[in-house]
């Protein structure tokens, strides 16, 4: 039987966790990856009486004990989004909902350190709250409404983002819709139609000059920035739509501003986020926190050791 | 476009609809054929080299968050 101290919970195809798995190897820690897509081909027991989860796998067999259990790396929805995938046969829609929600009881795990804790996740996926929360740490963050109303009182020479309060990505026949963040001017607030749903408006950064938008990865204490550039400029608009030439240049944030990073992620009780700041005139706006935030993609295009360090925190005490 | 009737009266498409970026359904873009998943390492391995795929340098890592998926981090998984 084989104890288990990190226990990962994802699916097969999330390459991300490959790095996390690789580095724990070499770090010769006792780790087991769980894939959410593979449950079926696992045999799993949970003795609640014990606290004690058997899983096999393979033919091999492994403990996972309240005891002795060190840490979780959650790299799963905590709860479903794709409502909009049709004809879901039932079979799956059963093994779907009751594994989420079998892991989602994993946190009865609670000595374990989470990265993170869906519960966390959950409380800090609520826009609105992060940017109370990043307010109160004194914060800059742009002015924000929600509304399904386009009769708003906003400024006519100004620009604004619009964006899904959630994740939106849309069903239409044989393609899927996504929506960014979109830049807007008021006359298209005031003229649409914004009855069928609600709809995040907030002041746009970078109304008189390019702003540059920063990602900004935080592990428990530790904190990696990076610059998002297009030919040596930021970039209007939402980056995530432009396709080539983008470079990621780490740096170095101010410390307040790392400061305030790091205590919003500790505020929010989570052990990782990433954070998405504007720079601009010489400021840092804070846009949101990320808590299920991709960082696989900063590894080789930034050199960042983000897979080490999360290693570093899932091998450390709680 | 999307439309709603709401009491014979045709809703205007809203802003995020209007907006949205439309883009057909990819199937996976890495091609595992040669790799196997090791349940014990927890990683995918080339069936030959027996090197681990994210360290392949043939194989597209993930550039951006688009290589997650369209939607990237967004996609929280599912």
């Amino acid at each position: 039987m084989n104890s288990v101290d990190i226990l990962i919970i994802s699916n097969k195809l999330d390459f991300g966790t490959d790095y996390i798995c690789l580095e724990l190897e070499k770090k010769q820690a006792n780790y087991l990856r769980i894939n959410r897509d593979e449950f079926s081909d696992y045999d799993i027991i949970f003795d609640l009486k014990k606290l004690q989860l058997l899983i096999t796998v393979n033919d091999i067999d492994y403990i996972i004990s309240d005891d002795n259990l060190k840490s979780i790396y959650y790299r799963a929805p905590i709860y479903l989004r794709d409502i909009y995938k049709p004809n879901i046969p039932i079979e799956e829609q059963l093994y779907r909902t009751q594994w989420t929600a079998f892991i989602r009881n994993l946190t009865i795990f609670e000595n374990a350190k989470w990265m993170n804790n869906p519960i966390s996740t959950f409380k800090s996926e609520n826009k609105l709250l992060q940017l109370k929360y990043a307010n109160r740490l004194g914060f800059l963050t742009p002015n924000t409404y929600i509304t399904n109303t386009s009769n708003i009182d906003i400024n006519d020479n100004q620009l604004f983002i619009a964006k899904s309060l959630d994740t939106a990505v849309l069903r239409i026949d044989d393609k899927e819709a996504f929506i960014y963040s979109n830049l807007v001017t008021a006359e298209e607030i005031k003229n649409s139609s914004l009855e069928l749903s609600p709809v995040v408006i907030q002041d746009y950064i970078g109304n008189n000059s390019y702003k540059i938008d920063i990602r900004v990865t935080i592990i428990e204490e530790e904190l990696f920035a990076v610059r998002i550039l297009k030919n040596g400029q930021g970039i209007n608009g939402d980056w995530r739509r432009e396709k080539d030439n983008i470079e990621y240049i780490k740096f170095d944030l101010p410390n307040d501003i790392k400061q305030k990073c790091v205590s919003l992620t500790k505020s929010l009780s989570l052990n990782f986020g990433a954070i998405d700041l504007i720079e601009y005139d010489n400021d840092f706006y804070f846009l949101e926190i990320n808590p299920t935030g991709e960082w696989a993609w900063l590894v080789e295009n930034a050199e960042l050791p983000i897979a080490e360090r999360i290693c570093d925190a899932l091998c450390s005490p709680k | 476009m999307i439309t709603q009737n709401n009491g014979g009266l045709k809703l205007k498409t809203h802003l995020l609809l209007e907006k949205a970026y439309v883009y057909p359904i990819k199937e996976e873009e890495i091609n595992l054929e040669e790799y196997n998943f090791n349940t014990i390492k927890g990683y995918w391995v080339n069936k030959k080299s027996f090197q681990p795929l994210i360290l392949d340098s043939s194989v597209q890592k993930p550039r951006s968050k688009k290589c997650d998926r369209e939607t990237g981090e967004d996609q929280k998984g599912e």
